[in-house]
C-alpha cells in the first residue's frame, strides 16, 4: 500500500520534529493553561439577564431601557426582554442567560409613590442559575444602583432571589477549553500546508511524481497521518483540560466526534491551501490570514453572540462555528445527539467539500505535468 | 518489458516555457546499457530534458520513448521502468536510510523482504550500511547524494536518470560517486546530466553537448576531442596583458579565454607565431606559448563561445 508508506513517512516527519509538535500541541495547551488559571473561577464583564416586564407602564419600560445601558460608560447588563417567565427560564437552561429579573405589576406606581416621599417597597424577583451565586451579588447591586439613578432617590427594593437548579456546567474554563481544542485543531491547517509546501520546495513531490504514485496515494499519505495527529491532539487536550477544571455534562464521545470532524475540516482547508501555495513562504501567511479570522469568527476565543450580525452571518458560513457551538452545547449543557444533528451534517458536508476541493486543486496544481 | 534496442529515444522533443524554448527538437537515441551524458552549462536544457523523459513535464511538441514506452501515452509504464536521482537530494531527513529506501521500495510494490534485501545490497555497495540507522539529517552531503542515487535503484529500474549527481560535492565525494556510477555501467541504461566536463569524460560512453536546448555536438568523448583536433588550443603566458589587448584578441580569434596568467585561444589552424607577434607589437611580454591537447571544455568553448560553468 503506497499511501500507507507515504503516510508513515509523513507521520514520522512530524513525530520527529519537536518544533512542529510543540507548535501543534504546545501552543493551544499553553493557551488553555493560561485561560485555565485566569478563568478557572467565573468572571464575566457583562451579565446576560432576561427581563420580564409584567408592569406595562411607561415607568417600567423606561426602567428596562435604562437597565440596558447602565451605567452608560460601561454597561453591566446584556438585557433580553421576554413576555413569559417560562421563555426566559428556557434560555437560562440553555446557558444563554445567567438569570432573569421579573418586574411585577405595580412597579411604576410604587416608584412614583417613592418619588412623592411615600415609604413604598418594591418587590423584584431574580431567578438565576444556582451554580452562579455571584450573579446574585452583581445583579442586585447593579439593579439597586440603576433604580437610584432612575428614580432620583433610593428606592427600597425587596429582592426575591431564587436559585435555579440546572444540570449544566458553564464555567468560563469550559467555554475556553472547547475553544482551545477547536483552535488547536485549526492549527492542523498550517502544519499540513508546511508539509506539502516543503515537499514542493525540496523537490520531494517532484521526485515522487517520477514514481508510480497516484493522486490517491499522495492525498491519503498527507491526510491520514494528520488525522491521527488530530486524534492524539484531542486526547492530549482533554487529558490536560480535565484536571484544569473541564466538566463534561453530555456525551464525551459525541463531543470527540465533533472535534474530530473539525480536525478533518481543517485538513481539507490545509489541502486546499497546500495545493495552491507554491512555497512555504507563500503558504504560511495564507494560512494565518485564513486562520486568525476563522478562530475569531468561530467563537473559539470569545463569545460571538454580541458580534455584528453581518459577521455572525459570515461565521455561520464556515464549519468551525458549528464545531464550537455543538461541542460546547454537548460538553456544558448535555445537549443530545438529535439536537446537534444539523451541526453534524454541516460539518460532514464541509469535510467532504473541503477534501474534494483539495483533491481537485492538488491534481490540477501539483500532479499534472 | 521493452524489446527495442534503444532504451531512450526522443523524436523532435521540444519544450517551451512562456515563449522561451528550453528544449528544441531534440532527437536522441540511447542504447540499452549505455551511459550517456548531457553536458552543458546551467540553463542549457539538461534538467528540462530529464523532466520530460520522466513525465514530470509535458512536451510542447514531439515525444519520446523510455524503455519502449511513450511518455505521452504510457506515463504510468514509463514510471515503473525508470529510476530518478534528482539534482536536489530529496530525502526525508528525519528518516533513516532504511526508512527512506523502504518508502521508495514500497512505492514500487516491493515486499518487505525484498526491500530489506535490496536495501542491504545497495547500502553495502555505497558504504552506508554502518550508518543506515542514523537519521539522514546527520549525513554529510556526499552520503546524502549516495543515498539519493540508491533510492532510484531500489526497484532495479531499466533506465536510470542522474541529474547532476555530484553537484556541489568535494572532489573526494565526487570520486566516490563516480566509482559507484562506473560500477553500474553496462548493467543499466544511464542518462546523466552534468556541467562538469571531467565527469562526462570519465563516466560516459557517449556525450551530447547541449546549449540553449539544442545538441551542438554528439559522440564519444574521444570522438569529440579527435573531431576537434584540427582546431588548435594555444596557451599563452604573458606579462602586462591589458583588457584592451584581450578584446583585440577576441575580435581576431573565435574563442579567447583569459585567466590570471595569460590567455587560452581556441581556433582552427592557429598560427603560434602570429599570436606572439601580435602581442609583442602591443608591448606585451610573452613568457611562454604552447599548444595543448583539446579537452571537452575546449570543445564546448569552441562550439558555443562560452565556458561550461558560465
Amino acid at each position: 500500500m503506497r499511501f500507507l508508506e507515504f503516510a508513515r513517512r509523513n507521520f514520522l516527519n512530524i513525530w520527529r520534529d519537536p518544533i512542529a509538535l510543540g507548535f501543534l500541541i504546545g501552543m493551544p495547551l499553553a493557551f488553555m493553561l493560561i485561560f485555565g488559571f485566569a478563568f478557572g473561577e467565573e468572571h464575566q464583564s457583562k451579565l446576560s439577564l432576561g427581563v420580564i416586564n409584567q408592569d406595562s407602564t411607561a415607568t417600567s419600560a423606561g426602567f428596562v431601557k435604562l437597565l440596558k445601558n447602565f451605567p452608560p460608560e460601561a454597561p453591566s447588563f446584556e438585557i433580553k426582554s421576554f413576555d413569559k417567565e417560562s421563555e426566559a427560564r428556557e434560555e437560562v437552561k440553555k446557558g444563554h442567560l445567567l438569570g432573569y429579573l421579573v418586574i411585577p405589576q405595580g412597579f411604576g406606581e410604587r416608584v412614583q409613590q417613592t418619588r412623592r416621599g411615600m415609604n413604598s417597597r418594591i418587590p423584584l424577583k431574580l431567578v438565576y442559575d444556582e451554580t452562579k451565586q455571584w450573579v446574585v451579588v452583581r445583579a442586585t447591586s447593579m439593579t439597586r444602583a440603576a433604580t437610584l439613578a432612575f428614580a432620583g432617590i433610593e428606592v427600597p427594593l425587596d429582592f426575591e432571589e431564587k436559585g435555579m437548579q440546572i444540570n449544566v456546567e458553564r464555567s468560563y474554563f469550559n467555554f475556553i477549553a472547547v475553544g482551545m481544542i477547536i483552535y488547536g485543531l485549526m492549527i492542523l491547517i498550517p502544519t499540513l500546508v508546511r508539509t506539502m509546501t516543503k515537499d514542493k520546495e525540496t523537490g520531494f513531490l517532484a521526485r515522487l511524481r517520477t514514481t508510480p504514485m497516484r493522486a490517491g496515494d499522495f492525498l491519503l499519505g498527507y491526510y491520514l497521518p494528520m488525522a491521527l495527529v488530530a486524534i492524539i491532539q484531542i486526547i492530549i487536550y482533554l487529558v490536560v483540560a480535565f484536571p484544569m477544571g473541564l466538566r463534561v455534562v453530555g456525551n464525551l464521545g459525541l463531543a470527540f466526534g465533533f472535534f474530530f470532524l473539525c480536525g478533518l475540516c481543517s485538513l481539507g482547508f490545509g489541502l486546499i491551501i497546500g495545493s495552491l501555495a507554491r512555497s512555504e513562504a507563500q503558504g504560511e501567511p495564507i494560512c494565518w490570514i485564513f486562520l486568525v479570522p476563522m478562530a475569531m469568527l468561530s467563537g473559539a476565543w470569545f463569545p460571538i453572540e454580541g458580534m455584528h450580525p453581518a459577521l455572525l452571518w459570515l461565521a455561520k458560513l464556515f464549519p468551525f462555528y458549528y464545531a464550537c457551538e455543538a461541542s460546547r452545547h454537548i460538553i456544558s449543557l448535555g445537549t443530545s445527539f438529535s439536537m446537534v444533528l444539523t451541526d453534524l451534517l454541516i460539518l460532514v458536508v464541509w469535510t467532504l467539500i473541503s477534501f474534494a476541493l483539495g483533491v481537485f486543486l492538488f491534481q490540477k496544481r501539483c500532479l499534472e505535468p | 518489458m521493452s524489446h527495442q534496442k534503444a532504451a531512450v529515444e526522443t523524436f523532435e522533443l521540444t519544450r517551451d516555457f512562456n515563449g522561451l524554448r528550453a528544449v528544441s527538437k531534440l532527437n536522441l537515441q540511447i542504447e540499452q546499457g549505455e551511459l550517456f551524458a548531457l553536458l552543458g552549462p546551467n540553463g542549457a536544457g539538461k534538467t528540462t530534458t530529464i523532466n520530460l523523459l520522466c513525465c514530470l513535464l509535458r512536451p510542447t511538441s514531439g515525444t519520446a520513448k523510455v524503455a519502449g514506452f511513450d511518455i505521452l501515452d504510457q506515463p504510468g509504464e514509463v514510471k515503473y521502468h525508470i529510476g530518478v536521482s534528482t539534482q536536489e537530494t530529496v530525502l526525508s531527513e528525519k528518516l533513516n536510510a532504511w526508512e527512506n529506501l523502504a518508502l521508495f521500495g514500497r512505492i514500487y510494490g516491493l515486499s518487505g523482504k525484498q526491500v530489506r534485501q535490496r536495501s542491504e545490497q545497495l547500502l553495502q555497495r555505497v558504504g552506508l550500511l554502518e550508518r543506515a540507522k542514523d537519521q539522514v539529517k546527520k549525513y554529510s552531503g556526499g552520503m546524502k547524494r549516495r543515498l539519493n542515487i540508491v533510492t532510484a535503484l531500489i526497484h532495479d529500474p531499466e533506465v536510470l536518470f542522474l541529474d547532476e549527481p555530484t553537484l556541489g560535492l568535494d572532489p573526494q565525494a565526487r570520486r566516490a560517486i563516480w566509482e559507484y556510477i562506473s560500477d553500474l555501467k553496462g548493467r543499466k541504461t544511464i542518462l546523466l546530466t552534468t556541467h562538469y566536463m571531467e565527469e562526462a569524460d570519465f563516466l560516459s560512453d557517449r556525450v551530447a553537448i547541449i546549449d540553449r536546448g539544442r545538441i551542438v555536438a554528439l559522440g564519444t568523448p574521444e570522438e569529440l576531442r579527435s573531431g576537434f583536433i584540427q582546431a588548435g588550443v594555444l596557451k599563452v603566458v604573458a606579462k602586462g596583458l591589458t583588457g584592451k589587448v584581450v578584446e583585440e584578441l577576441r575580435s581576431k580569434y573565435h574563442s579567447v579565454e583569459e585567466d590570471e596568467f595569460g590567455v587560452k585561444i581556441v581556433q582552427d589552424k592557429i598560427d603560434l607565431k602570429e599570436v606572439v607577434d601580435f602581442l609583442y607589437s602591443r608591448g606585451i611580454e610573452v613568457l611562454s606559448a604552447s599548444r595543448e591537447e583539446p579537452t571537452l571544455e575546449d570543445v564546448f568553448l569552441h562550439l558555443t563561445g562560452k565556458k561550461l560553468r558560465e
